[in-house]
């Protein structure tokens, strides 16, 4: 049995969330996996060693040939994303889809910063029906908690995608879902190096470090973590904010693009923390990427986790990779209240959640998760516990699962939604022509306002 | 728009015979017309529920298949959940409230097992119904969180979640909220004795396990009935009653094969008519109360499957109103609360032993006992239907939908409305 992971991101020293889960998952699936050949394809030349891994890697490039090729030798295949010109080389093939990145909540907030309604509904038109038709062309999906998988019930009942067939081979759905969170890095980390107490200027040997350990998107909310700080620094001066990795390693990006995941954000902070007069005295930005071999430094040498974001749907559905480094390294956290992961939080405890907008009750948890002795000490015990459950091998036991399925050949098996299938491809199809079309339109008639009233071109959008 | 004329379409068995919907649209007009006085209240229930309702602070009306548009026209808010076909005529000036306190779609699918060769008919009926409903709702509520969640999927599929309603409320609570079953306000006082020493087998020192409610598809009392056989074996003064477990008016989904399991198994143990009580027929929904007031614990084991994790019993809302302590099995949110408030013991699904164990626990230990029963008191507060509708009386006082505009959704409310007709009438049966 072939099985291919098709990953977007990058893979290598310089990985984001996308490319440590795929890399992870063809670690494990060819470990579990034995008699199957595993191949992780990957978009640009890895820096990773080849030595010792039990999995191929294959290289693709942008044309749709060179994934084809691919798709063609395998029996499953995993990804977050299946383009549609695959759709009749999976016929004979079963498509696992990774959806553990939630996108539709995301798009919801990014799409925010699309100024004009008109665009942004089509732009949302668009990714709705995009991943209509990938729930349609999918054998299986795998979300990060179980609430998204409620999510995605709702979503295949109304699209006609959630069969008595399937409901009947396991009213659980099992066979249709598996939930596959995010999982902790093997082993234990080791420091290399000193890299803030008492190295970084500004920030002292005793000091105690709160640390943002992932990207800054639209949905975080710094405000209220900078007003917290400022009340902080107010009575004491030796609790430090670090930014790690505020610069997302992706292949080149349109510049509006750069702008809208989390560019804009990044300079919006800075900004912040030099108005409250933070910057660089009681905040740091990191304004490198931090390679993942090196993350365990700055993780070590931390004392709490932090991340706060806005209250509402996105927060609901969330799954923050982040949390997990946060488990591995057994750092206490503070975060807002709203996704799953921060009632896990709350509940064990493995450090405290707060309500959101509440820069007093964020200052107050970040006060006991520095102070509290005890309090610290138990965190860091359940968070031990914590991280042997979010194992990459515990948290992919459905797609293991999954696989073993295929692979047995007395296994039943539900037919594809054809039909479905041809349908959302049809209506994806008719969204983007609309897109297009509007996009086409508004910027000739804006030309023809110009000629007309001689003025200043529109803003960029 | 005017909004101060409120219409309850209650679709379900009204008065004598009320079932659980019906009872939740009862509260609902309640609520409605004791937090606005403002408001004028109506409830429309079927014809066949017609009677003297003169005593209720709202005003009842019968209503037909063709008479509902009539009287939807009369009202500015229309509350329901499930509206006609028809009603689409109406859709433009009137707020459509949906009442979708069950995973419908989910029902179906278990309620269908039976069905080998019409089922695919059925779940498209479901599944054209469920889009249908969504599209029409101008705002949407359920039963709980997890349910809530099913049904943003199904929103987000639908294309009914607009953009600038994430603007103005991110969390979408102003879309779509939650409203549980609520616990009654009634007090708890004992008409008559019904059970202890008046029931044929029941002596007045029995302590008597109650399951009030269907024996539907997805209940598993053989786990019980096996666990009550081993009770037996310790002590002999436990006794079970199954209340309204079978009753004419449910629909003919072959709803009487688990009731007939359950009685072929409970002949085979020896339990039958001497330990364990099948109540045939209806008992009025005033009159169940004597029968949570005397009961000494509330039963209800089921399967824990997608079912029961989206499902919102109201037979467990109706103990907590007689602080009768409950054991059920893990996997619903209600269980979850009873877990976790103490309000009663749970239990893995097909656990006999365990079933058998949390039984004599709750019943031998008198101090565990009453602090479940306070443990049930202090959760009521929080649990009565006037705190559970507050989102419902919130919208209908200052609330603007934040739906998609109605033009934009016109044309998809009338071919999804068409698609529900065209499968209802394929199937050849009515709803």
């Amino acid at each position: 049995m072939n099985v291919l992971i098709l990953t977007r991101s990058l893979v290598g020293s310089r990985m984001a969330s996308p490319g440590i889960r795929a890399y992870h998952m063809a670690r494990v699936l060819a470990e579990r996996l034995p008699e199957a050949e595993v191949t992780l394809a990957v978009p640009a030349a890895s820096d990773l060693s080849t030595d010792d891994l039990a999995f191929n890697i294959e290289t693709y490039d942008s044309s749709a040939g060179s994934i084809i090729r691919l798709v063609r030798r395998a029996d499953v295949v995993i990804t977050g994303n299946a383009p549609p010109y695959l759709f009749p080389f999976l016929r004979s093939k079963r498509l696992v889809l990774d959806l553990y990145s939630p996108y539709m909540p995301e798009w919801l907030a990014i799409s925010r910063v699309i100024k004009r309604m008109g665009f942004r509904k089509a732009w949302m038109e668009t990714n709705r029906r995009y991943l209509g038709m990938q729930l349609a062309a999918a054998d299986y999906v795998l979300c990060a908690n179980e609430r998204q998988r409620d999510l995605y019930v709702g979503m295949l009942a109304s699209f006609g995608l959630l069969s008595p067939q399937v409901y009947d081979l396991d009213p659980m759905l099992g066979h249709l879902f598996g939930v596959a969170p995010y999982g902790v890095r093997p082993g234990a980390p080791e420091s290399t190096k000193r890299v803030l107490k008492g190295v970084h200027p500004g920030i002292g040997e005793d000091d105690k470090v709160l640390i943002w350990n992932g990207t800054l998107i639209e949905w975080y909310d710094i405000d209220t973590l900078l007003a917290a700080m400022q009340l902080l620094r107010q009575e004491r001066n030796d609790i430090k904010l670090y930014f790690l990795g505020t610069e997302y390693p992706t292949l080149k990006m349109k510049e509006e693009a750069a702008q809208s995941l989390g560019g804009g954000m990044v300079r919006r902070a800075v900004d912040r923390s030099e108005e409250l007069g933070l910057l660089d005295s009681t905040v740091f930005f990191n304004f490198a990427w931090c390679d993942y071999d090196e993350t365990a430094n700055y993780l070590l040498e931390s004392d709490v986790g932090v991340c706060t974001n806005y209250e509402g749907i996105e927060s609901h559905y969330a799954f923050r990779t982040r949390y997990v480094d946060l488990f591995w390294a057994q750092v206490p956290i503070v975060c807002t209240q709203g996704d799953v992961l921060a009632e896990l939080i709350a509940n064990r405890p493995l450090g405290i959640a707060v309500p959101p907008k509440d820069p007093q009750a964020l200052a107050e948890a970040i006060r006991r998760a520095v102070d509290d002795e005890q309090f610290i000490a138990k965190c860091k015990e359940n968070l031990a516990a914590v991280r042997e459950e979010y194992q990459w091998e515990r948290t992919l036991q459905p797609l293991i699962r999954f696989c073993q399925r295929v692979a047995d050949p007395d296994a039943g098996r539900p037919s594809k939604h054809s039909g479905a299938l041809v349908r959302s491809s049809v209506s994806y199809g008719r969204a983007r022509l609309y897109q297009a079309l509007y996009f086409l339109f508004t910027s000739y008639v804006a030309k023809l306002r110009r000629r007309l009233t001689g003025g200043a071109p529109p803003p960029a959008q | 728009m005017k909004r101060n004329r409120i219409l309850v379409l209650n679709r379900s068995a009204f008065g004598k015979r009320i079932s659980s919907p019906g009872i939740r649209a009862y509260h609902m007009a309640d609520v409605l017309a004791r937090h606005l006085p403002e408001a004028e209240v109506t409830m429309a229930i079927p014809a066949s529920s017609a009677g003297d309702y003169s005593d209720l602070p709202y005003k009842v009306v019968p209503y037909n298949l063709y008479g509902s548009v009539g009287e939807i026209r009369h009202h500015d808010i229309i509350i329901s959940n499930g509206f006609p076909p028809q009603a689409v005529t109406m859709f433009p000036q009137k707020t459509f409230i949906l009442d979708f306190f069950t995973q419908h779609y989910i029902e179906w699918m278990e309620n269908t097992k039976t069905e080998s060769k019409r089922r695919n008919a059925w779940m498209t009926m479901a599944r054209n119904y469920l889009n249908m409903q969504l599209t029409f709702a101008d705002f949407v509520m359920c039963a709980n969180e997890r349910q809530r969640d099913t049904f943003i999927g199904s929103l987000v599929a639908l294309d009914l979640i607009n953009p600038a309603a994430y603007d103005s409320d991110p969390s979408l609570r102003a879309l779509i909220d939650i409203a549980p079953h609520g616990v009654r306000t009634d007090e708890r006082k004992q008409v008559k004795p019904v059970l202890k020493g008046v029931y044929g087998g029941i002596r007045e020192t029995d302590k008597v396990l109650l399951w009030h409610g269907g024996i539907l598809q997805w209940y598993d009392p053989p786990t019980l009935l096996r666990a009550l056989a081993k009770i037996r074996d310790i002590r002999d003064d436990v006794k079970l009653v199954f209340v309204g477990a079978l009753y004419p008016g449910l629909s003919t989904l072959g709803f009487g094969k688990r009731f007939e399991e359950s009685v072929e198994l409970a002949r085979e143990l020896g339990l039958y008519n001497s330990t364990v009580f099948f109540d045939i027929g209806w008992v009025p929904y005033e009159e169940i109360k004597d029968y949570l007031l005397e009961a000494d614990l509330a039963v209800c084991t089921y399967f824990n499957n997608m079912e029961t994790r989206y499902s919102h019993r109201t037979r467990f809302v109706d103990a907590f109103w007689a602080e009768l302590p409950m054991i059920c099995t893990r996997g619903d949110v209600l269980a979850e609360l009873i877990d976790e408030r103490g309000m009663g013991l749970v239990v893995e699904q097909g656990d006999v032993d365990g079933v058998a164990d949390a039984i004599l626990k709750l019943l031998g230990n008198e101090e565990l006992y009453q602090r479940t029963k306070d443990n049930i008191r202090q959760a009521n507060k929080e649990l009565i239907w006037d705190v559970a509708f507050e989102p419902l009386v919130r919208f209908c006082r200052e609330g603007t939908s934040i739906a998609r505009p109605k033009r934009e959704r016109i044309a998809p409310l009338t071919a999804r409305a068409a698609r529900y007709v065209t499968s209802t009438l394929l199937l050849g049966g009515s709803k």
